[in-house]
């Protein structure tokens, strides 16, 4: 058989490993091919580490959209100093300086609202940092003062995460409290058994760092979304 | 053409109440949440000293009700009486009296000590009764959203037409009202964040 293949030259190096299926010479073929590819993949990766840095950078800056409703103003959240907490203390605000506060109206014998609210302000709380955790307090006043005495409403609180506290006081002083706080309250008429329900404003109220009413949640705001509008308040 | 938006601030809370309303019924500030109000204050023996303001009310609630798309939401006028009157029959007297119409501007009324809460510490309003039983007060207006909380308050008597003012801001309120939900709220929430106020 007649080979019709073109004789080789000695400067040919012919097909070896760098050559494709067909025999064409790879891009990476030889010394300045392979330093071309380099080149091309430091520029691919550091593109990708400069895209990765930007959006972390962007979503850093973006502000975080609240779930709860957002107060602008800054004046003093409205004074609880005429309620106690179980030993006695009057509740002053002032104490939580540079934290956040949940103020919540509610009472110990509440079917729904109340123990679904303060599960899941526990909850909110379980999900932050140790640091935003510590810095997170919540006080319930008593809606129901014939039947709630402070040390009740602590003890209740207490049950759903033992750094809340409760809080209560004469009507005069919750009527007083609540209307500032936007919440109303009435007692319904008692069942034959004695019983009775309390009709209340189920909203939470958040008081920032600042000492200010910063944010209201109602009170199915589920413990995610409060824990990231707290986070927020903390930052 | 764009326009930036205006939002109304959110200033603060406004007070939780339990009042007698002038058909006699019960309200509270739940009754009035979901709706945006705009609360006035006044004795209800006050003649031609509130007749300015009641005819700015009756015009307020004419002209939102033909030029202010609130959609679903409810617009409410109401007028708390101060001299600590909660009979049913004074209310409705003064309120037709005012011109309220008994439907979307009521009158509402309490005790003396409960208007003072709901009143004086809660909206803020001066008044007091004076030696011969009348009751100087604070010609004011606030506006109060449906989350209860308080995005206007007006001293009556402003540079602007009265009514020109409050229809705007409803306007402003309803803008938001209406745009609440998905992307649009983010931009409103930022005109908050940058107060972007009127």
């Amino acid at each position: 058989m007649t080979d019709l293949m073109p004789p080789r030259s000695s400067g040919d190096p012919g097909p070896d490993a760098n050559d494709g299926p067909s025999g064409r010479r790879r891009f990476n073929d030889g010394p300045s091919g392979r330093r071309r590819f380099t080149v091309a993949l430091g520029v691919v990766a550091v593109a990708a580490v400069g895209v990765v840095a930007a959006l972390a950078v962007v979503s850093s800056l973006r502000p975080h959209l609240y779930t709860g409703t957002v107060l602008q103003g800054d004046e003093p959240a409205p004074s609880l100093a005429e309620l106690a907490y179980g030993d006695g203390t009057p509740v002053d605000l002032a104490d939580f300086d540079g934290e956040v506060v949940l103020v919540f109206f509610g009472y110990t014998n509440c079917p729904d609202v109340c123990p679904t609210t303060m599960a899941d302000a526990a909850a909110a709380v379980g999900l932050l940092d140790d640091g935003d955790a510590e810095r997170t307090n919540l006080v319930m006043v008593s809606v129901d003062p014939d039947r709630d005495d402070a040390a009740k409403v602590g003890e209740y609180v207490g049950f759903f995460d033992p750094g809340f506290r409760g809080a209560s006081g004469p009507v005069e002083a919750i009527d007083r409290a609540a209307s500032a706080y936007g919440v109303f309250y009435q007692l319904n008429e008692p069942e034959a058994d004695g019983s009775y329900l309390v009709d209340h404003t189920g909203t939470l109220m958040g008081i920032g760092p600042d000492g200010s009413v910063r944010v209201i949640w109602s009170s199915d705001v589920g413990p995610e979304a409060l824990a990231a509008d707290i986070a927020a308040l903390l930052s | 053409m764009f326009e930036p938006i205006q939002v109304l601030p959110r200033i603060r809370l406004a007070p939780g109440y339990g009042l007698t309303a002038d058909d006699g019924s019960f309200v509270s500030s739940e009754t009035a949440r979901g709706a945006v109000t705009l609360y006035s204050f006044a004795p209800t023996d006050c003649g031609d000293e509130c007749a300015e303001m009641f005819t700015t009310l009756a015009t307020v609630q004419e002209r939102i009700d033909e030029e202010v798309d609130l959609g679903d939401t409810d617009f409410r006028i109401v007028t708390i009486a101060l001299d600590g009157v909660a009979d049913p029959g004074a209310l409705a007297a003064a309120a037709e009296q005012s011109g309220a119409d008994g439907t979307n501007w009521r009158w509402y009324g309490a005790d003396e000590d409960t208007t003072r809460t709901v009143v004086a510490a809660g909206f803020r309003r001066w008044y007091e009764r004076a030696d011969d039983g009348s009751i100087d007060f604070d010609r004011a207006m606030v506006l109060v959203d449906g989350n209860g909380l308080i995005r206007g308050e007006y001293r009556y008597q402003t540079l602007a037409a009265d009514h020109e003012k409050f229809v705007r801001h409803a306007g402003i309120l309803a803008d938001e009202i209406r745009n609440a939900d998905g992307a649009t709220a983010l931009a409103y929430e930022a005109a908050h964040l940058f107060l972007c106020y009127p």
